[in-house]
């Protein structure tokens, strides 16, 4: 690896940690407005199961997808990265109809502090993980139209450290408002 | 070989996701013991993911990345258990 992608790899690890504090203060409003009541009636923890799944594996065919990177081939790459996006978007599909759902029932974001601050910090990652499927899009098509260079593979490799923790920010998100919010 | 530790690190966030999930839907335990699994899990499964996907580890290469990390991690304990203890005081005060 060039000292030049390390250095770039650095910056964009700056951002993520930026990117935990913004998180942080959305997890932290959450766990105070989640004092009053609970979100456990109207969510279905078998989607949210489900969901996880999809995003714990797309993190696993995303690393396929570099390791295959590595060994520069571009078509298998290619496949396992079109795999990762699937999923991804599997995911997003079924986020966005379980916000539909909500809304439809009367849980939407105007209800009370609760819901608000569930649809901000669950729809921010939500619009994260689409803003890393745009990403994942043009970088497949730079790669199908320019093949394997050298600032392709950089850039790649920045968008499987945010694909990554994407999944660590979902891991605290399904922990503290599904999970927790469902036992009490 | 980078392949193996992949397929490791995947196995076993699936692992702790299941316990995560079981402990919650079994509905047969004592609510601070499944709060304690719950932390316990998430925490495992954040260090598995920031060891095996993200490459932290106690290398010279990564020891910029693993400073920012603690220090990112400081700021998050402040926020969080700043801001529950001042609101949940308030909260207490207002009943």
């Amino acid at each position: 690896m060039s000292s030049e992608t390390r250095t770039r790899e650095f910056g964009f690890w700056i951002y993520l940690m930026t990117d935990l504090i913004l998180f942080t203060s959305l997890f932290a409003t959450y766990a105070v407005m989640a004092r009053e009541g609970s979100i456990s009636a109207i969510v279905d923890l078998r989607q949210v199961f489900l969901e996880t799944m999809l995003l714990l594996s797309s993190s696993a065919t995303c690393a396929v997808a570099m390791v295959f990177m590595e060994r520069r081939k571009k078509e298998t790459m290619l496949f396992w990265l079109a795999a990762t996006f699937l999923l991804g978007s599997g995911f997003v599909f079924i986020e966005i109809g379980e916000f539909a759902r909500m809304i439809r029932e009367g849980y939407g974001p105007q209800r009370n502090g609760l819901f608000s601050a569930f649809f901000t910090l669950v729809g921010t990652h939500g619009l994260h993980v689409s803003m890393g499927l745009l990403w994942m899009l043009v970088t497949m098509m730079q790669t199908w139209m320019t093949g394997l260079s050298s600032s392709l593979q950089s850039r790649m490799s920045r968008l499987a450290m945010f694909w990554h923790f994407l999944d660590i920010v979902w891991i605290c998100v399904f922990t503290e408002v599904y999970l927790l919010g469902s036992l009490s | 070989m980078k392949a193996g530790k992949y397929a490791a690190g995947f196995l076993l966030s699936l692992l702790l996701t299941g316990i995560s999930f079981w402990v919650v839907t079994s509905h047969s335990h004592f609510r601070e013991f499944a709060v304690i699994i719950l932390f316990a899990s998430a925490l495992l499964q954040i260090v598995v993911h920031l060891h095996v996907f993200l490459h932290v580890d106690s290398s010279p290469d990564s020891s910029w990345n693993l400073f920012s990390l603690l220090f990112t991690a400081l700021i998050i304990f402040l926020m969080i258990a700043g801001t529950i203890w001042i609101m949940y005081n308030l909260g207490e005060r207002l009943n």
